[in-house]
């Protein structure tokens, strides 16, 4: 009957698509902390080091979130520890934790007598089998998330853009950043039942670099990414319900193709000069603050 | 030094997180309900997840319901995930049909989603003595009997892992289960005259002739080696001991020490297995390691895999020859 409206006449598929929508809230809202500030790599090491934490916590019947929760404190800590402590690069640092906790991972689920749990529901979610409970989830974190950084957007701001200003107007650097890593990790976590752990990640970047194409505020780039995001959630959807793909991938593949078009539609009408640049961030942060 | 925001971007998103939210609750109430008993004048529809289940469905029910199979023929039913369309069906089907005991756990989600919209669901394994993992690693021969487990007590346990799902590789467990299925389809308004009868004398008429072919294995050769514990089943109807496995788990997602293969080199060596059976899903490299170090024959069994007529008794007939022309004599 109807290509866009149709698919989503099952409970399953608006469970879906509420789901997506709400994911691709919270990982725009802190994505683009993410994508401002460089954190690139330490999400993926966060995407990837809560997997132990799943696994243990499927092991003994816990519930995944709590699993997550300690592994991902665990990632942060111990990039922490690896840069205060060595003459490290913090990269290094955060490959190494990176690398550690995958395989530790790999280890609980080898370990186990019968995993119960599946390896591949971790990596890629399940968004077709999410029921009420996990929406309500998703709804209140994104209403935390939001939240918090309307209550703490002007370090946040300052930090993304100047950190140098920031420590002038009194704000630790430190306590920021390790601040704005708990928020990455708290999205990571309430959204990889979702579309799982390797997606997230594509959730938190894809969006988030598109709204800097096309912005110059934060606020711009925000909203820009959220009407992204859920464009993606919903797009991915149709697209994997009608031609028979990988969900979480569909969607994922959306957010991604996104950026690349807007990227290449922003080349050619040369309105690059206007949008933010992030290797230019603090030289022209007269634009932003 | 002053800071000027425009606040316009994050009112759009609360705009959208409370049109979410009131998404999620109006859920709650809306479509849940619909799909089970809303299609009675229709065809009866039934959802089943494995191609073998399938299979038996078909010949119990033949051309009066419309049976659909979600598992494409010959994939790994562990890691195996529903599309979109998939779960559509499997919530809109009048019953459901698993095999259960962790066997499809890339479709839990999608199992739950038919539960929530009102599908009976029928779990195969929970109709017929559920064998339990017990370790395979130290090379103890396993007691049917004792291994064998009340099936109510084994339903009420769901959390206990070590329960093995490969059910369907002994006829006369699914004997169980087809009576189990045709007591369930007719529960539920669906007739299926006496073709349960000729159902059932067929799966212990294939037993016969299994047994038939294996009259003619020497004891000592009872003796095998199999990938993960797919086979157990079989080896239990059929008198056959595993004395080791090469992935120490039920499910094929799982990787196997180091440790385990050594002491599983060891074994076929004490034993002198002559053959190691794995199924098709299996990563042969390792069969292959074991195969070089010992000299033993690699098998490949199609464990989840339907011949070409897509028939159970093609299969587990094909599977019963590979099994006696590798261990006679």
């Amino acid at each position: 009957m109807n290509w866009v409206t149709d698919p989503f006449s099952s409970a399953f598929m608006q469970r879906a698509l509420a789901g997506g929508i709400l994911v691709s809230v919270i990982c725009s809202i802190v994505g683009t902390f993410v994508v401002l500030r460089g954190l690139a790599f330490m999400g993926d090491a966060l995407a990837h080091g809560v997997i132990p934490g799943i696994a243990w916590a499927t092991l003994i019947d816990a519930p995944g979130i709590l699993g997550a929760g300690i592994a991902a404190g665990v990632t942060i800590f111990g990039v922490n520890i690896v840069t205060r402590n060595s003459r490290l690069s913090s990269d290094t640092a955060i490959g190494l934790l990176f690398v550690g906790m995958l395989a530790l991972g790999v280890v609980v689920v080898s370990a186990s007598d019968n995993f119960r749990g599946d390896i591949v529901n971790i990596l890629f979610g399940d968004i077709l089998g999410l029921g009420n409970s996990e929406i309500w989830t998703l709804a209140i974190t994104a209403l935390v998330v939001a939240g918090v950084v309307f209550l703490f957007h002007r370090p946040l701001l300052l930090l993304s853009f100047d950190p140098e200003q920031a420590r002038t107007a009194g704000y630790s650097d430190k306590v920021y950043s390790t601040f704005l890593l708990f928020l990455v990790a708290g999205a990571i976590i309430v959204s990889f039942q979702t579309v799982g752990t390797l997606l997230v990640f594509a959730m938190l970047l894809a969006p988030a670099s598109t709204g800097t194409l096309i912005g110059r505020r934060i606020s711009t780039i925000m909203a820009t990414a959220i009407v992204a995001g859920i464009f993606s959630a919903f797009a991915g959807l149709l697209l994997s319900f009608h031609y028979d793909l990988a969900t979480s991938a569909s969607i994922a593949l959306t957010a991604v193709s996104l950026f690349f078009i807007t990227l290449a539609a922003s080349s050619l009408r040369l309105t690059r000069k206007h949008a933010y640049d992030p290797r230019q961030g603090s030289a022209r942060k007269s634009n932003y603050v | 030094m002053r800071i000027r925001i425009r606040w316009g971007g994050i009112r759009v998103l609360l705009i959208f997180i409370l049109a979410t939210l009131m998404f999620a609750a109006c859920n709650d109430s809306s479509d849940d309900k619909a799909g089970g008993n809303s299609t009675t004048s229709e065809t009866f529809k039934i959802s089943v997840t494995t191609p073998i289940l399938g299979s038996l469905t078909r010949e119990l029910v033949q051309e009066t319901a419309e049976v659909t199979v979600i598992m494409p023929n010959g994939t790994d039913p562990h890691s195996f995930s529903a599309s979109a369309k998939q779960v559509a069906q499997m919530t809109e089907a009048n019953l459901l049909i698993i095999n259960g005991r962790n066997l499809e756990e890339g479709l839990a989600g999608a199992i739950k989603q038919a539960e929530r919209a009102g599908v009976p669901v029928f779990t195969a394994t929970d109709h017929a003595p559920i064998r339990q993992n017990t370790d395979t690693s130290n090379n103890s021969a396993q007691d049917p009997h004792n291994s064998a487990q009340d099936p109510h007590n084994s339903a009420q346990d769901p959390h206990n892992s070590a329960q093995d799902p490969h059910i369907w590789l002994d006829p006369i467990a699914m004997k169980s289960v087809i009576s189990a299925l045709a007591e369930e389809l007719s529960a539920l308004g669906f007739h299926l005259s006496n073709r349960t009868d000729s159902l059932l004398s067929a799966l212990d008429k294939i037993d016969a002739e299994i047994r038939n072919l294996f009259a003619n294995i020497p004891p000592k050769n009872h003796v095998i080696v199999t990938d993960h514990s797919s086979f157990g089943y079989f080896a239990d109807r059929y008198g056959f001991t595993i004395s080791g496995v090469l992935v120490d788990s039920l499910s094929s997602q799982a990787e196997t020490s180091a440790a385990h293969l050594a002491e599983l080199i060891e074994t076929i060596e004490e034993f002198s297995v002559p053959a190691i059976f794995i199924g098709e899903t299996t990563s042969p490299a390792l069969a292959k390691q074991v195969e070089k170090e010992t000299g033993v024959h690699v098998v490949s069994i199609p464990v989840t895999a339907l011949p070409e007529d897509r028939s159970y008794f093609s299969y587990i007939r094909e599977i019963a020859l590979r099994f006696s022309e590798n261990l006679s004599a």
